[in-house]
């Protein structure tokens, strides 16, 4: 009786803002909103170093995103991601630190090296599968990390390096706060181009190599160029995201890229949901928070992984994105097994 | 447009709540309370240094449990808080910030891994955190000094300044070449040397150097014979150091070898050099394990938390930094601030605890540990014996 006596006197202005939120653009604008307005909030709250998590996120949206376009739409699976971000993250360091480029220029070249090598990665790899591919990836993988460690005069070692302050026209990105909006937009354009060309005939025809290399072949798909193309675009993901990781942390060295790194991406986009960019995102953000929230507990966020992507494969196969649509399709199970209980009941009535 | 506002409306009145809701309590030191002293770390619990980070942590409980069973500091009980960060600077980045932030630690003491100390060196400035030993030896902790660093693991550059003073002063040696590799290790080494050796008016009468990765060293021995040095000081990871010490018996080369206490493994440097490593000479920093009244109390602390386990040498380390922060809190008094703790250490004047030894402190020299000790390897293999305590623990003089 009060909710329905609640609809009515309620202003119309709450049910047009409803509606507003849920429409299409509505939904972008009010989610812009809220990403823009969400560090400052939790500034306010006293949790400023939130906002550090938050930045640290948006790096492994972005490299999750690349592996997820390689691994969960084109089909090929990678065990040494961490190896991509290591090369952008290395090449946006020295670029900028050594040789002194500005940072705008820095990133992009940083990112379009790392698809270079993503490139030439992809040409063996085209007689690679399964796990021949996954253990030439691991080894790649793991390679760069060695490098990294050993090419002491580039990379400075084991004693890892110092990375410069990101800046853009004379505006540093020196705190947490300021980062955020500089990862914010990154991490915007590449979701915005992620969508766009996974809905267009490229990611049409990458899928279609997903699905059925054969069938794609007599549609006319060139599989050693979608193939490669692939693999090149998901480390320039990776390379945009590791040049991003290296101008938040400041500070990097072999450790951050191991093979642990490339194992908890993999884990990312099979948990958040594997050919979904929506799902990328929620895997990221998952596995990124879910070893600050329980850092204090040992052993408890590797134990943590390891049980949610058993239960994920086991009972959510496409992951959590498609966890509201598992809830909705068992809801309504639930209303018809309800209903028909209430059908019979009344019926003996 | 109007929905926009009202969203925008709607999320602002949020912040200013919040804002006003979340106004720390002004004048307070952070993480001091009328019983209790707050600090944490991080320390790999899980990752490719858990090994580490678990026994220092270890040990750093063992002090502090047994430190506050006798009442604690100063009538406060110290409560520690480790954060895992896996050994990735981006994660201990994190835990840091938590620390100082959320749970608002007094001092961070016993952080542990090179990458992670050294990207948070400017956020602990920058917040002014007293940070009491961290798990590394990268000199730029403590050259130049730091206001709020207080590191006690030797480095390079003060451990060759040691090794220096040693070789002039109680071996009587006049004639010293340096060896080193072309990585930190050696360049700080070598610096080191250098600049003790200037002490006595006196500088190296050969330096030589080689790649990390190298298997041969005729050409650098054959100089070091020409010059005829005394000691010849091997600055350099341990691999090459016992590949030089072969070439060096081979070709001839008859001088006091002395190496870095990173290379002093009584198991690894035998099965490399084989009969070359007897009589080399190597410091050491973390006291052994002996019948001496103090490695007595150190056991019976540890086992006190820890019945009947044998604590490893990362233990000690924990004990240590434990053993060094309490001693500055302690003499940080009662109205204990940052910027008093950070005085009070900066008394320390070779300061021995249980497992702490010669701990120095002054606002410009922040290497803690001026002190170690000698040994030397007796026997081609490792067992009873193979390697003797050759010295007391030599202090570095260094001008207060």
């Amino acid at each position: 009786m009060n909710a329905s006596n609640n609809d009515a006197a309620s202003p119309t202005i709450i049910r047009r803002a409803v509606s507003a939120i849920s429409s299409p653009g509505g939904r972008l604008a009010s989610g812009g909103i809220v990403l823009v307005l969400l560090p400052l909030v939790t500034v306010a709250l006293d949790r400023a170093y939130v906002v550090y998590l938050y930045d640290l996120v948006m790096v492994y949206v972005i490299v999750a995103l690349g592996l997820n376009i390689l691994t969960g739409f084109t089909g090929q699976i990678s065990i040494g991601h961490a190896g991509f971000m290591a090369i952008g993250a290395y090449a946006s360091a020295i670029l900028t630190g050594r040789l002194g480029l500005p940072f705008v220029m820095a990133m992009p070249l940083a990112a379009l090296l790392t698809a270079a090598i993503g490139f030439c990665l992809g040409i063996p790899a085209l007689r690679l599968h399964g796990h021949y591919l996954a253990i030439a990836t691991l080894g790649f993988g793991v390679a760069v990390s060695q490098l990294s460690a050993v090419w002491e005069g580039f990379t400075g070692g084991y004693q890892g390096m110092k990375v410069p302050v990101a800046s853009i026209l004379g505006l540093g990105f020196n705190s947490d706060l300021r980062y955020y909006y500089l990862a914010l937009a990154v991490t915007w354009l590449m979701l915005a181009a992620a969508r766009n060309i996974l809905r267009t005939r490229p990611g049409r025809a990458l899928m279609a190599v997903r699905d059925s290399e054969v069938a794609a072949q007599a549609m006319g798909v060139n599989l050693a160029k979608y193939k490669t193309a692939s693999f090149a675009a998901s480390a320039f993901y990776a390379g945009i995201a590791g040049s991003l990781y290296a101008h938040l942390v400041k500070f990097i060295s072999p450790f951050d890229f191991n093979l642990g790194v490339s194992l908890t991406l993999l884990a990312s986009i099979v948990v958040g949901g594997l050919g979904s960019v929506t799902g990328s995102v929620l895997g990221a953000v998952f596995m990124t928070l879910l070893p600050h929230v329980f850092s204090r507990v040992k052993n408890l966020p590797l134990v943590l992984t390891g049980v949610s992507l058993i239960v994920v494969v086991l009972f959510l196969p496409h992951g959590l994105v498609s966890l509201p649509w598992r809830l909705k399709q068992a809801a309504a199970r639930m209303r018809t097994r309800m209903g028909m209980r209430g059908a019979t009941r009344r019926g003996t009535a | 447009m109007r929905r926009f506002t009202l969203i925008v409306g709607v999320c602002l009145v949020a912040v200013l709540m919040a804002s006003l809701a979340g106004v720390p309590a002004a004048g307070q030191v952070p993480g001091v309370t009328a019983d209790q002293v707050l600090i944490g770390a991080f320390q790999d619990q899980s990752g490719p240094a858990a090994v580490v980070g678990i026994n220092m942590r270890k040990g750093m409980e063992a002090y502090l449990n047994w430190l506050n069973a006798q009442g604690g500091v100063n009538g406060r009980k110290i409560k520690l808080i480790v954060e895992d960060d896996g050994f990735q600077a981006s994660r201990s980045i994190a835990a840091v910030k938590k620390l100082v932030e959320q749970d608002r630690v007094f001092a961070l003491v016993g952080t542990l891994g090179t990458p992670g100390v050294v990207a948070t060196i400017d956020y602990i400035m920058e917040k002014q955190v007293p940070s009491v030993y961290q798990g590394t030896g990268v000199s730029i902790l403590a050259f130049p000094a730091k206001k709020y660093f207080f590191p006690v693991q030797p480095n390079y550059i003060s451990e060759g300044r040691i090794i220096a003073q040693y070789v002039v002063e109680n071996l009587k040696m006049k004639r010293v070449a340096v060896a080193c590799e072309q990585t930190d290790i050696g360049s700080e080494g070598l610096r080191g040397v250098k600049e003790q050796l200037a002490q006595y008016k006196m500088e190296p009468v050969a330096v030589v150097n080689f790649g990390a990765a190298d298997v041969d060293f005729s050409s650098q021995v054959l100089k070091l014979i020409q010059v005829k040095p005394d000691a010849v000081v091997i600055y350099s990871t341990i691999k090459p150091c016992a590949g030089f010490l072969k070439q060096a018996a081979t070709m001839g080369l008859t001088a006091q070898f002395l190496t870095t206490y990173v290379n002093a493994d009584p198991v690894q440097m035998p099965n490399l050099a084989g009969e070359a490593c007897i009589g080399l000479i190597a410091p050491g920093w973390v006291p052994v394990l002996g019948t001496d009244p103090d490695s007595q109390k150190y056991l019976e602390i540890y086992q006190k938390s820890f019945p009947n386990e044998m604590p490893s040498a990362f233990a000690a380390a924990g004990f240590i930094a434990a053993e060094v922060f309490s001693e500055g809190l302690k003499r940080a008094g009662r109205d204990v601030t940052r910027d008093k703790l950070v005085t009070a250490l900066e008394t320390l004047d070779d300061w021995h605890g249980v497992m702490a030894k010669g701990i120095t402190y002054t606002p410009e020299w922040r290497s803690g540990k001026t002190s170690m000790y000698f040994m030397r390897f007796e026997k081609a293999k490792f067992e009873e014996g193979s390697v003797k305590v050759i010295s007391d623990w030599v202090k570095l003089k260094i001008r207060r």
